[in-house]
């Protein structure tokens, strides 16, 4: 068996099922010109919190207080194993580490929670996830049937797999880079035996329920789910702008932001 | 407009084109536009209005961007590609495409969006708006405003920073730079791409490429990441030429807005 599919056996056996919130299963979505429910928009998460940590977490300087976004297991602390959780001790003693400090892509589904807007925008075969921060572009699509390869990839955002599931949109991602850190305080995923699956569901027209659960045996004792809300921007202004921030970093710091030469 | 290259005779009466619901050309897809990466001016076809053809493909410079343009063969450090920086506008179009995929355009009735896998680079353009955003405001990538003129798609790009390059030679623009496209049907898989460069700090006059543009048959033709920042070690080639361990950041092109910190 490969890896990629005793990591899908094991989602199979083990994740527990979360139950559907009446309002997800009620309204029905608009669906556009290829019949596809209709995600297009500029959204963007209201919380900061989850992009400094996705555990429950009190204040501290720079960073607001959180009550988490891991929705299972119920105390909202990701499962991990030993191994998984002395990485995250290793990476929060090196903060330095931190992708984020040097412009990296965030990850998904760090991506999806980043204080920063994001825009859909649908075509027939797949849709565009369009970050502003570093330009960051998720392509989606409907039609492919697999993954590339069994995990050779290291891609930071993964590669993925959607398709429409009643009126929600659920993507199978894989190919991991291995350094993600899921927040700013180094909680972790990645690497080839890492999978994520999402699922956006249209709640009302103005709020997406975004769903993503990890599974990677090597690092978690079992899946567990986030859960948080993206929001529709309304101001008919609003525009995707760029974040390029190691151009800036390069401006205001004077040498470049660029990793270490091995 | 003066038209050289050809005489977009409506191509609608002659091929039928895919057309969104409102009856707009619809550009989506994958494509190919066949331009210059290493040097623009090989595409010149117009300087000034006028047509030019042979040794007369030269970009007007001023005398201070002349002086830059000369001067790029020794300051390659500051070359956009060694900083990861997306490519600009016009030449993201036609930058290295690495895996099947070069350019992607996803077309709606409100948006044209230019995806890029060389750096990512990314241009979402409204169809829309009317009025560019306020002039301070600079971007790699510009502020694009598409509108039609029959079947061809003119897109006007403001907004641009001075530190993107048009190509890998080291041709140069400010940030007063605007950006004229024109995207013309000649038939449903082929469009006439021009671009006209109008720079007062830049350029003494107008000037105008053209390429041919070509819809690929794969719409499945899948970008894939582009991890510049995260793996960049391009670096090392220019600064071991130089004795340093480090590159300086681009210096500012004159011209520039000094008190603009993203440009």
């Amino acid at each position: 068996m490969s890896i990629r599919a005793a990591a899908l056996a094991f989602v199979v056996a083990v994740t527990p099922v979360l139950a559907e919130s009446a309002a997800a299963q009620e309204f029905t979505p608009a669906r556009n010109r290829h019949g596809q429910p209709d995600f297009e928009g500029i959204w963007q998460v209201l919380d900061p919190a989850p992009h400094f940590n996705i555990e429950p977490h009190g204040a501290s300087y720079g960073v607001p207080a959180g009550l988490g976004i891991v929705k299972d297991p119920a105390d909202g602390r990701i499962p991990y194993t030993a191994a998984g959780l002395a990485r995250r001790e290793t990476n929060r003693a090196n903060r330095a580490a931190d992708p984020f400090t040097r412009c990296y892509k965030p990850g998904v589904p760090h991506l999806m929670y980043l204080p920063f807007p994001l825009q859909i925008v649908q075509s027939e075969n797949f849709l565009t996830i369009m970050s502003e921060y570093m330009h960051n572009t998720r392509f989606i699509f409907f039609n492919r049937s697999d993954h590339f390869g069994e995990g050779e990839l290291d891609l930071w955002n993964g590669d993925s797999v959607g398709r429409f599931d009643g009126d929600s949109l659920v993507t199978d991602v894989f190919n991991f880079h291995p350094d993600i850190w899921l927040d700013r305080s180094g909680n972790h995923a990645g690497g080839p035996t890492l999978t994520v699956e999402e699922r956006f569901t249209l709640i009302d027209a103005d709020t997406i329920q975004y769903r993503a659960t990890l599974t990677d045996a090597e690092d978690f004792a079992r899946p567990w789910t986030i859960e948080t809300y993206l929001h529709r921007h309304k101001d008919p202004a609003k525009q995707i702008l760029e974040y390029e921030c190691h151009a800036y970093a390069e401006n205001a710091l004077g040498p470049p932001v660029l990793p270490d030469v091995p | 407009m003066l038209s050289f290259v050809l005489t977009p005779v409506s191509a609608s009466a002659q091929t039928v084109l895919e057309r969104l619901p409102n009856g707009r050309p619809d550009l989506s897809g994958n494509w190919t536009i066949a331009a210059s990466i290493s040097d623009i001016s090989a595409n010149i076809v117009r300087v000034d209005g006028k047509p030019v053809a042979g040794e007369e493909r030269v970009i007007p410079y001023t005398p201070v961007y002349a002086q830059l343009r000369a001067e790029a063969d020794s300051r390659m450090f500051e070359e956009p590609e060694l900083h990861c920086y997306m490519s600009g506008v016009p030449s993201h179009l036609w930058r290295q495409a690495y895996s099947g995929a070069g350019l992607v355009i996803q077309h709606t009735e409100e948006l044209v969006v230019f995806l890029h896998e060389f750096q990512g680079s990314r241009r979402i353009v409204s169809l829309t708006r009317r009025e560019h955003i306020p002039a301070d405001v600079r971007l790699f990538m510009g502020d694009g405003l598409g509108r039609w003129e029959g079947d061809t798609l003119v897109i006007e790009t403001r907004n641009n920073n001075a530190m993107t390059w048009l190509d890998t030679v080291g041709n140069r623009h400010s940030d007063q730079l605007v950006v004229t496209e024109r995207f013309t049907p000649v038939g449903n898989d082929r469009y006439e791409y021009e671009a006209t460069f109008v720079d007062p700090a830049a350029y003494t006059a107008s000037w105008t490429i053209a390429a041919p543009m070509t819809r690929g048959g794969d719409r499945n033709a899948e970008i894939l990441e582009f991890a510049c920042v995260e793996g960049n070690t391009d670096h090392l080639h220019y600064t071991e030429d130089v004795g340093g361990t480090s590159i300086a950041a681009p210096s500012r092109a004159p011209g520039a807005d000094a008190a603009n910190p993203s440009n």
